[in-house]
């Protein structure tokens, strides 16, 4: 290479880095991802910014000769590009998702296509022209491929921008939108291979090529690529070897795609969607690959599409209004088709208006369709200029709407919700007779439905003997030698619930309950409760320590015969007691064989009132069916236990008066206990009074008061 | 059928005979004939001619001749003669352009095309297409 050819070069890339790096962060102060502020530098060095203002300057740095190596280094770069965006498609989402991930998908790709398609009635004979490659066919197929398109790397990263990444709105957009890449990369590859083919034989030869290729890939490769997993795994991350095979493989798989006449990137797209998806493997491929990928080739790439973006050709207002038409068409076609598919499937319309807009996000992956589609000499000039603009605003406009259509505090509330309900949620189940294995087992089975949300560990001590506290021996504790541990691991078992057994010799059984507790950073102790209310305490006094001295929230069952189906009533005062209450009927609410019912009780005349005290609990925070009833009554515990005839169970956040021992569990929570026969589960709130009054982060402050007023 | 299956069968059903509605609606459409290249003039009535570009988006074209500013025409009309030759009409920015393309079976190789300029530039030229229509970075539009 001549050193002056080299120095233009290195110049180039210089600005091109620099001022990439310089939009992107501009970009994103503005809340706007980063990959706008890099499209608009790639303008900006372009014809329709810097040769504008600037011919002579923009000659000097861009003159002709160089940019063949710019496109050579732009298309390694999508190559790369395209092979890092099959590494993160994981086929398996779109399996799991069900029948409203495949519908909106598929109605998301149908709609767009068509009214691109559509759009080209009006423009083909207005802004193409009868050019080898520009036969309508041809146009009106890659307009729809362009107008459906979806860039799943940008929808990524602001669904991680906005911490919407672990919802189920952030789920189903990362689903659809890696079913819509492989479906417009197919899409494309077919209109390639149409706009190519020279006649039906060359035709059939580029598709039975694809074919072959497809099977070489799955039936060959794919094997390989394991195989190469498992070399990884066996001789970890120092490996170059593995590293510099994949590559070799990408370039490869690149070069046959671009050989059979479908182009390059779908080589590199293929042999990332067939990589084998472990989690460190995928990590130690992509960490390697894509700083490199992104930070250096890419913005090569923004560039390279930005020399050839010419706004300026858009300079009459005829132009500009067809720009309007495209970018209307676009966002019509996007948004309306995933909103309406979102509300057939049953999802809120605020859900459905994110997901839609979400789905218009086009980014980088429109500019890199369109750059083919101009190479190929399907699209003209105008029409490049006029979708790059398109690209842009899509890509812009998402961030901005999302904030209006879901508000930033709406936002933190679902997702605050999102978390608690898909939380690894964990009980300690302090456990010593086995009678009361049964009862505390349905209640682990109903705050974790399935055993996949939680996680339960059996706690199995023994009192140590004089002469174990002594130190004079101390025996290992034998996990089966426990009849109610045994008992609780067997209930837990037939519920699916997969419980963690602890066993050991403890001093002090109360403390060393609660210690475990924190060690597991459990959010609840579990435990049972057998005596008469009035009486001694039982255990010692066990049950009676653990209330006052966990730090962990604490509920203590009393069965009394509690059956697999049971309807649970939850009287409801607004004490930070009866707010845990709500927040676990919340969790059972989820299970299809237990109703809920939160009852407040209001002083006569009240009942309107009756937002102050229920503020926050609202239906639809409920994953199942929950009836909420307002009664009014002077007095709450003979109000509760006369609604509580039909109920098998009571959760009861304890009186602030608890841990005083004439009223061991409060003055309350003794009556209804005591005038009550059915089961109750006492629940005590581990923080300070004065803290949990002001916990405010359970309850949606911009939820709808209570609703259901169905006084009785 | 359930909700789904219906939206399911249904969307694919649209998409097939919607597609297949555009495709014929649309088989019927003529883009603006394609003008655009470098040309090299091979017969001229006007002095100190040189080859001269022609950027074309559709209907609105820049022409770009020696190292003057782009002159921005936009197409007017176009009418088929009898023998199968095409005659563009062209306008824009006070310059009137008609561009005669000979027919698909002219025996010329490459075929010779007529421009006749009229406005701020008077005369004919014969050109041929020696190359592809410029890209961005071999041309500045503005």
């Amino acid at each position: 290479m001549h050193a002056s050819v080299l120095s233009v070069l290195l110049l180039q890339i210089f600005l091109i880095l620099a001022l990439s790096r310089i939009m992107g962060t501009l970009a994103a102060r503005i809340g706007q991802p980063k990959v706008v502020g890099e499209m608009l530098a790639g303008i900006m060095l372009g014809p329709s910014l810097l040769g504008w203002i600037a011919p002579d300057l923009w000659a000097f740095l861009f003159p002709p000769f160089s940019k063949d190596l710019l496109n050579v280094l732009a298309q390694i770069g999508v190559i790369f590009f395209l092979f890092l965006i099959g590494l993160e498609l994981d086929t398996r989402l779109l399996r799991e998702r069900g029948q409203a991930a495949l519908i909106i998908s598929q109605l998301s790709i149908i709609a767009p296509f068509l009214l691109g398609a559509a759009l080209t009635l009006f423009l083909y004979p207005r802004v193409f022209n009868d050019g080898p490659h520009m036969n309508f066919t041809t146009v009106a197929l890659f307009m729809g491929a362009a107008m459906s398109i979806t860039a799943f790397p940008v929808l990524a990263r602001i669904l991680t921008e906005r911490g919407l990444q672990r919802t189920p709105l952030g789920a189903l957009a990362i689903t659809c939108a890696a079913f819509n890449d492989v479906a417009a990369w197919c899409m494309l590859a077919f209109v390639i291979a149409l706009g190519r083919a020279e006649g039906l034989v060359p035709g059939l030869i580029t598709v039975g090529l694809s074919a072959i290729y497809t099977a070489v890939m799955f039936f060959l490769v794919r094997p390989l690529l394991k195989r190469l997993e498992g070399l990884y795994e066996r001789r970890g991350s120092s490996d170059q070897v593995i590293l510099s095979l994949i590559f070799l493989l990408t370039l490869l798989s690149a070069a046959a795609t671009h050989w059979i006449g479908i182009h390059a990137l779908f080589g590199a797209f293929l042999l990332g969607a067939i990589m084998p998806k472990s989690s460190r493997f995928l990590n130690f491929v992509t960490e390697r690959l894509e700083g490199f990928t992104v930070l250096f080739l890419l913005p090569i790439f923004f560039a390279y599409a930005g020399l050839r973006t010419q706004i300026g050709l858009l300079d009459n207002s005829h132009l500009w209004g067809l720009t309007g038409l495209v970018v209307l068409a676009a966002c019509m076609g996007k948004f309306g088709g995933s909103f309406v598919a979102a509300l057939a499937s049953g999802i809120h319309w605020r859900e459905s208006a994110a997901l839609g807009i979400l789905m218009n996000t086009r980014g980088l992956v429109e500019l890199v369709l369109l750059t083919i589609g101009l190479q190929m000499g399907v699209i003209t000039d105008a029409v490049f200029a006029m979708m790059v603009i398109m690209a842009l605003a899509t890509t812009a406009m998402t961030t901005p709407i999302l904030h209006w259509v879901y508000p930033r505090k709406l936002l933190e509330a679902v997702i605050a919700r999102e978390l608690d309900a898909t939380k690894d949620f964990r009980v300690v189940v302090p456990i010593s007779r086995p009678e009361s294995a049964a009862g505390l087992a349905r209640i682990c089975a109903a705050l974790a439905p399935g055993g996949g949300s939680g996680k339960v560990y059996a706690l199995g001590l023994q009192q140590a003997t004089i002469h174990e506290t002594l130190g004079i021996t101390y025996p290992q504790c034998d996990l089966a030698s426990g009849e109610g541990l045994r008992a609780l691991l067997a209930e837990t078992s037939n519920r699916g619930i997969t419980a963690e057994p602890i066993a050991f010799i403890s001093r002090d059984i109360a403390s060393d309950i609660a210690k475990a507790a924190r060690a597991k950073q459990a959010d609840l102790i579990l435990m049972g409760y057998h005596k008469s209310f009035f009486g001694e305490a039982m255990f010692g006094g066990v049950v009676h320590r653990v209330l006052t001295g966990a730090d962990t929230d604490v509920a203590i069952l009393v069965d009394r015969g509690l059956g697999e189906k049971f309807k649970v009533l939850v009287p409801y005062q607004g004490t930070p007691h009866d707010r845990l209450a709500v927040s676990l009927v919340r969790r059972m609410a989820a299970h299809p064989d237990i109703s809920v019912t939160i009852l407040h009780v209001v002083p006569p005349g009240k009942a309107s009132d009756s937002r102050a005290g229920a503020a926050g609990i609202r239906k639809q925070s409920f994953p199942g069916s929950v009836e909420i009833w307002v009664v009014e009554d002077v007095g709450p515990i003979d109000a509760v236990v006369q609604q509580a005839g039909d109920f098998d169970l009571i959760i009861l956040g304890l009186s602030e008066e608890w841990g005083i021992q004439s009223h061991f569990f409060g003055l309350r929570a003794e009556r209804i206990a005591g005038e009550w026969p059915g089961s109750l589960l006492f629940v005590r709130k581990h923080a300070p009074l004065t803290s949990l009054a002001g916990d405010e982060g359970l309850w949606l402050q911009n939820d709808p008061p209570l609703e259901s007023q169905a006084s009785r | 059928m359930s909700r789904s299956g219906i939206l399911y069968f249904g969307s694919v059903a649209g998409a097939i005979v919607g597609m297949w509605a555009i495709l014929a609606a649309g088989s019927h459409l003529r883009a603006p004939h394609a003008l655009g290249g470098v040309w090299v003039p091979v017969e001229a009535d006007l002095p100190g001619v040189v080859p001269f570009t022609i950027s074309q988006s559709g209907r609105f074209l820049k022409l770009k001749l020696d190292s003057a500013k782009p002159l921005t025409v936009n197409w007017e009309s176009e009418t088929t003669d009898a023998s199968g030759g095409l005659t563009i009409r062209l306008k824009g920015e006070g310059q009137d352009v008609e561009v005669f393309v000979p027919p698909a079976e002219s025996p010329d190789n490459p075929p010779a095309y007529r421009f006749v300029f009229r406005g701020a530039l008077n005369g004919t030229w014969s050109a041929v297409r020696t190359g592809d229509e410029p890209r961005a970075e071999a041309s500045q539009t503005h």
